[in-house]
């Protein structure tokens, strides 16, 4: 019973301090807006070219289907930070020395995950049921069918979604940037493999429980339709949109109690992931941290205070230190901003990014551009990320900007820093497509050198974070440079989009973002916000 | 001669909270040292003059010159050592250092032999190329030290800089305060009245956001001439002893504790004036309910 109320009262500690932010609200509104574009059509379910009419069942697996989609993919990045967070503020070092168990910390975190998505996801719940209400069609209101889907698909996999955040943020080598790239793969994979798989053991998100009855209903009004399963933004497939789309009635499935066992599993599969978050649960113990950091670095741990050779009486005083001369110089500023950016990632980083630059060199031109391209700038996202934000998360703020104009000597050398990373990434392809004459591609791929770090800038400046840009960046690049949706596709993959001017609106954009991030940190620091 | 002007400084927080109020000060080349308990508004003041935050209230002149419209020239002139500041755990000593000195605009040849000959007076030499994320926290006060001379600035500003140093270090940097102040302006907060009284030409006091006292130690201790007494009581009056004044010290003799206070008045017929230590002047002006305002 005493163990139920510490939990109880630990996660709600957590619940409260994360809802209660700022950014808590954003990612509220940015969810609701989510459902809002789910609500006017923007994102639907289709069988090929059939959709079913809007009534309780179809509005209630559309929402919750999207829903659980959502929160799989971003619903992570946005509760993986309660250790960190912990880490950060110096709370988890008190919280280690007291009796509390490992289980116990780490079961907190998973109720606390658990409850800011489930949060989420009675917001879209919620959405779903104005949608029914107010929309186009309404045709029989029937909340179990609008909200079953929610209860079924939603929380199986909200929860399987707080257990993997909460083990990634365990993991070292995971807690970073190579983890959200990491998470997004396996989770871009296992949501195909939930759509495709006629497994019901592999279909976490529970899909498989209706495609099928829907099929049916479909086909009875069509017996020769092409059916097939697909979600997602409508844009994504040319020419087609709600309204064209030829209609069917589903009338829904009955959920019925012999569904459970299935879901429960996956919560089961959670719980394990949590449990398994404890084994690689570090304690907070920095020594373990800087052990594991200086080992990388082939650096041996480090003496105490007293080492003989850092104190005694020093062999020179204030006289002899030599005077000082200025002479700004905007080279060394560039050389070190990158240094500083490029400074403590593992060798086997620079092999794998020299790799990728072989492959835009070596395979297949259209392979180069989409396969090769994608990789090679996701792979320096913790670079890029550091932009802006450097001085917020390392509180070294109040250092930099005494210095005499900041704004005008150190960001645009740490701008051209993250030009130089991509430029270096994405030097193969940038090569390849002026040998080969491809003027349309060039022009994308410079563009697109010219966005990414010029965005990272933006977002970190103004958020003072890592994670703004992360999250915004994995968005942008799945869509755009995995799915390749024209507007979004700041790589040049394919031509649709440099014939739609995508490369001239991503030169504007950045130039609009620079301007931001230069007049934004001026405001900083004129407020002293920095 | 360089010339620091604060005028009626105020800085609100969010949620109506002043960090400083209405504060008033003309400081001059020497060492001014800053004292006040935690949460007087040292380090408030102290980022303002720093230029990191600016003023709600009121205007800071450097030479003349408005230090919120136009910070840059005081900026170049300025080495600052935040009370609370963070460092890049992956670069050493020598890296952040020649970061931190580009940032600055010292030239690349300047800036390389002053690195060197900084990290030997804070005795950071051989430590200069390890991760600064595995240096003790002394240590990380050590390189504090050195970037905020890189510069030589005329306007050395540090904010309780002897945290996490060793005693031995705390003297040797206080003599390096002194050395500096001869012909620049130093300005040292510090909540613990000896970090002050060993370094400081002149002392300012502040509480609650309010200057309480702007003067030399001499001055300070004038106000408590006289008022200083020693007396021993049972132990078991000992904390009733506490409710009724201000102790500033006590001993345990086998007759009972000897304490040490300051009072208008005597306060009993054993009770014994004493010379007055700075000390006991700094608590007399804290906990003197006159100087309250509301
Ligand atoms: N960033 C801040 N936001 C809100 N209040 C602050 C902030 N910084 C300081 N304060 C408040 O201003 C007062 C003075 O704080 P500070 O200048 O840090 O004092 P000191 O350095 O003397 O300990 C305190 O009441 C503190 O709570
Ligand atoms: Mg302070």
């Amino acid at each position: 019973m005493h163990t139920v109320r510490t939990l109880y009262q630990l996660a709600l500690a957590d619940f409260r301090e994360r809802t209660r932010r700022y950014s808590f609200l954003i990612t509220l509104l940015g969810t609701l807006f989510f459902g809002f574009l789910v609500i006017t059509g923007k994102w639907t379910l289709r069988l090929g070219e059939y959709r079913g009419e809007y009534n309780s069942a179809w509005v209630g697996s559309l929402m919750g289907s999207a829903s659980t989609f959502m929160l799989a993919l971003f619903g992570f990045y946005l509760v993986k930070n309660s250790l960190s967070r912990d880490r950060r503020t110096r709370v988890g070092e008190i919280l280690a020395a007291t009796p509390l168990s490992d289980h116990l910390y780490i079961a907190s975190k998973f109720v606390s995950n658990t409850a800011v998505l489930t949060l989420m996801a009675v917001a879209l719940a919620g959405a779903a049921i104005v949608m029914q209400l107010l929309g186009p069609v309404a045709t029989g209101f029937d909340l179990w069918a609008l909200l079953a889907p929610f209860i079924f698909l939603c929380l199986p996999v909200v929860t399987l979604v707080a257990a993997t955040a909460v083990l990634f943020e365990s993991i070292r080598p995971l807690r970073g940037s190579l983890g959200n790239i990491l998470y997004l793969i396996i989770a871009q994979t296992a949501i195909v493999a939930s759509f495709q798989t006629d497994i019901p053991l592999l279909d976490f998100g529970g899909l498989g429980m209706f495609i099928p009855s829907m099929q049916d209903a479909a086909l009875a009004v069509y017996p020769d339709a092409k059916l097939g399963f697909q979600m997602g933004f409508i844009r994504l497939v040319p020419g087609t949109s709600v309204e064209t789309m030829k209609l069917f009635h589903w009338g829904g499935i009955t959920w019925s109690l012999a569904m459970v066992p299935l879901r429960l599993l996956w919560i089961g599969v959670a719980v394990g992931l949590a449990a398994l978050a404890t084994r690689f649960f570090d304690r907070f113990d920095p020594a373990r941290a800087r052990h594991a950091e200086s080992a990388t670095r082939r650096e041996r741990p480090l003496p105490a205070e007293d080492d003989p050779r850092t104190s005694g009486v020093p062999s020179v005083g204030w006289s002899d230190v030599a005077p000082a001369e200025f002479n700004f110089g905007f080279l060394r500023m560039w050389r070190a901003e990158l240094r500083l950016m490029v400074k403590g990632f593992h060798w086997s980083w620079y092999a794998i990014a020299l790799g990728l630059i072989a492959a835009q060199l070596t395979v297949p031109y259209e392979y180069a551009r989409t396969f090769a391209m994608s990789a090679a700038w996701i792979w320096p996202l913790a670079m890029w990320s550091s932009m802006g934000s450097r001085e917020a998360r390392f509180n070294t703020g109040q250092l930099v900007f005494s210095s005499a104009y900041p704004a005008a000597r150190q960001l645009p050398a740490m701008w051209l820093a993250g030009l130089t990373v991509a430029a270096l990434t994405g030097g193969g392809m940038m090569a390849r497509a002026f040998l080969a004459g491809e003027v349309g591609h060039l022009s994308a791929l410079l563009t697109g050198a010219l966005f990414v770090p010029t965005l990272a800038l933006f977002l970190g400046v103004v958020s003072g974070t890592k994670k703004m840009f992360e999250v915004s960046y994995l968005l942008i690049w799945y869509l755009g440079a995995v799915h390749h949706l024209p507007a979004l596709d700041f790589l040049g993959a394919i031509d649709d989009s440099a014939a739609d001017a995508v490369p001239q609106a991503y030169l504007i954009m950045s130039l609009a973002l620079l301007l931001g991030a230069f007049l934004f940190r001026r405001r900083q620091m004129a407020t002293g916000m920095a | 001669m360089s010339n620091l002007e604060i005028c009626e400084v105020g800085k609100r927080y969010q949620g109506d909270v002043w960090g400083v109020s209405d504060l008033s000060l003309e400081i001059g080349t020497g060492v001014l040292g800053l004292l006040g308990p935690n949460g007087a508004g040292k380090s408030t003041l102290m980022r303002i003059l720093a230029t990191v935050t600016k003023p709600t209230t009121g205007f800071v002149k450097w030479e003349g010159v408005d230090i919120a419209t136009s910070p840059n020239p005081l900026r170049k002139v300025l080495g600052y050592l935040p009370q609370d500041f963070g460092i890049y755990p992956n670069l050493n000593a020598l890296e952040f250092l020649s970061y931190l000195a580009t940032a600055r605009g010292l030239s690349g040849r300047s800036a390389g032999r002053r690195i060197d000959k900084l990290l030997e007076l804070v005795n950071l030499s051989d430590a200069r190329k390890r991760p600064l994320g595995s240096l003790s926290g002394g240590m990380k006060q050590r390189v504090g030290i050195a970037q905020a001379l890189l510069n030589d600035p005329r306007l050395l500003i540090v904010d309780e800089p002897t945290a996490g140093l060793d005693p031995e270090e705390r003297v040797r940097f206080r003599s390096l305060l002194a050395e500096l102040a001869a012909d620049r302006i130093v300005i040292l907060s510090s909540h613990i009245v000896s970090d002050v009284e060993a370094a400081a030409t002149s002392i300012a006091v502040i509480k609650k956001g309010h200057l309480r006292f702007k003067g030399v130690a001499e001055d300070l201790l004038r106000t408590v001439e006289g008022k200083v007494w020693e007396m021993v009581i049972p132990s078991t009056d000992l904390a009733i002893a506490k409710q009724k004044f201000v102790l500033s010290g006590t001993v345990r003799t086998s007759e009972g504790v000897r304490i040490r206070l300051v009072a208008d008045e005597q306060p009993t017929h054993a009770a014994r004036t004493r010379t007055p230590t700075l000390e006991d002047a700094y608590l007399h002006l804290l906990t003197d309910r006159r100087n309250e305002d509301g």
